[in-house]
């Protein structure tokens, strides 16, 4: 079963990320709100996740800092940004981010997102 | 006061005693201008001069025994940054005394070409000129950092907003899909209400922008205010924004006559602070507890209130930067406007905020926000 993982401080928005992409069928793979909790949650983990959704401006590191930390670990990491910061799109697309989507957005261009991304081939091998 | 008549005090630095002598006899020659001289022979007894008394100008010769050229203008300035420096220089010395204004000093004399008039002049307009480029300097300064702070509220502002309107957007859309299932309306209620909280969340967050800048604005006004009467009408306000959720709030204290000295705004410090407990908060039952006793620290009586929540708690690397708002990179952190705020409110008051864990080294099981705020005498 494909599972997600999801980096969001905003807790309201957390739950509703959840609620949507759970009732698409996919499993959450851990919901957090810290960016270095998340990069524990990946290092530790057996299995990864096979897509991260990931906001940006958060407190203790930012989503920026939590995805090259990511990339960095497993650069095949598909990593989906959803921030409300446009000036960073640049930058998460050039440290490898597949997608940048910018706050507000309809729920279906996420679900139509994280399908096409997860139908993408890895480039890396 | 006529500016002219005011006693200036002026220190002349100057090793040569004819030169000493002569800057004297020009002063004594000045009508109607009070200058109290005094002298110092070396850079160093110039700086000992400097620590022991104020002075409104400095005449500094450029060859001393312990310091030469430009560099002596530099150790001046680097001492005396905020009084205006006058050079004396000798006629061949010129392109040297304009390096010296050039560096920041205010005008130069040249020896033997100084007579009372020159002096009296050069002294009121170094003066006058000195005050005026400071004031200049204070005005841009206020400037700058007014700019960023717009930036920084203008930015957290379109952040935060859309944040809300992704929250809202996301709500209505699952909401509305739930609606046609019987069987899923209870869950799509919960999510409908969520746009009802994001929507206090934007007027909370509009209405901390209206009042950070009142309090740039205005002036403020203190009173002896009654803290729990305050109180409790910032938690009827805080209920009635999260209506749909269980918020038990406790307030534990002895004491039944608790005057401050503050103002209104002592009440966007408790709803702001109320309102962050509920909104980081994941349990379903908001546990708040609200402690408030006296304490003396250094002989004088505070008021402590420490607000106590079940939230989603604060990181200690997080707890150093919570209050710092727009000084802080904004790259680094996602400080809300709230805390800005009551940071800012509570220093006025003349008191200090700041946060520990509810359980000491457990962050993950609440917060714990301290204020203390002198008591009303």
């Amino acid at each position: 079963m494909v599972s997600i993982l999801i980096i969001e401080d905003d807790v309201s928005l957390r739950r509703l990320y959840e609620i949507i992409i759970s009732l698409e069928g996919y499993q959450i793979f851990q919901s957090t709100g810290n960016g270095e909790n998340a990069v524990k949650l990946f290092k530790t983990a057996s299995e990864k996740p096979d897509l991260i959704l990931i906001d940006h401006r958060m407190p203790i590191k930012t989503g920026l800092e939590t995805a090259e930390e990511l990339l960095e670990y497993d650069a095949k990491s598909k990593i989906i940004f959803a921030s409300a910061d446009s000036s960073i799109k640049d930058k998460a697309l050039s440290i490898g981010a597949k997608s940048f989507l910018l706050k507000p957005f309809n729920s279906d261009v996420l679900i139509r997102e994280i399908e096409s991304i997860l139908s993408l081939q890895d480039t890396i091998t | 006061m006529d500016e002219n008549k005011r006693e200036k005090t002026v220190l002349l630095v100057e090793d040569n005693p004819g030169d000493v002598r002569l800057i004297e006899e020009i002063i004594k020659a000045i009508q109607n201008y009070n200058i109290k001289l005094k002298i110092a022979e070396d850079l160093v007894s110039g700086f000992n001069l400097l620590k022991k008394y104020s002075f409104d100008i400095i005449l500094l010769d450029l060859t001393l025994p312990d310091s030469n050229g430009l560099n002596t203008v530099l150790s001046m300035l680097e001492s005396a940054p905020n009084i205006p420096l006058i050079i004396l220089t000798g006629f061949d010395d010129q392109d040297l005394a304009i390096e010296a204004v050039k560096a920041g000093a205010e005008d130069y004399l040249v020896k033997g070409h100084v007579d009372s008039h020159i002096l009296k002049r050069v002294i009121n307009y170094g003066i006058e000129r000195y005050r005026i480029k400071k004031d200049l300097k204070d005005s841009e300064s206020q400037l700058r950092e007014a700019l960023i702070r717009t930036n920084f509220y203008k930015d957290l502002f379109t952040h935060d907003m859309n944040n809300m309107l992704q929250n809202i957007l996301s709500a209505v859309e699952l909401g509305s899909r739930f609606l046609t299932k019987p069987d899923t309306i209870p869950l799509a209620q919960d999510v409908i209400n969520q746009s009802k909280i994001q929507i206090h969340r934007a007027a909370r967050l509009i209405l901390n922008i209206r009042k950070l800048s009142q309090l740039e604005e205005l002036e403020m006004h203190y009173y002896p205010v009654e803290v729990q009467k305050l109180l409790q009408h910032s938690i009827k306000v805080i209920k009635e924004s999260f209506s749909n959720q269980i918020i038990n709030i406790n307030i534990d204290t002895s004491e039944s006559d608790l005057d401050i000295l503050a103002n209104n705004s002592l009440e966007e410090v408790f709803q702001n602070l109320l309102y962050n407990a509920v909104q980081h908060n994941e349990n379903e039952i908001v546990q708040i507890k609200i402690k408030i006793q006296s304490e003396i620290i250094e002989n004088k009586k505070y008021l402590k209130m420490e607000f106590q929540d079940n939230g989603v708690g604060i990181e200690d690397d997080w707890k150093k930067t919570i209050f710092l708002g727009y000084k802080q990179d904004k790259s680094l952190c996602r400080i809300g406007l709230g805390l800005s705020l009551v940071k800012k409110i509570i220093e006025d008051y003349g008191g200090r905020i700041w946060v520990q864990d509810r359980i000491d080294g457990v962050y993950s099981k609440g917060s714990n926000f301290i204020l203390l705020i002198p008591e009303a005498v």
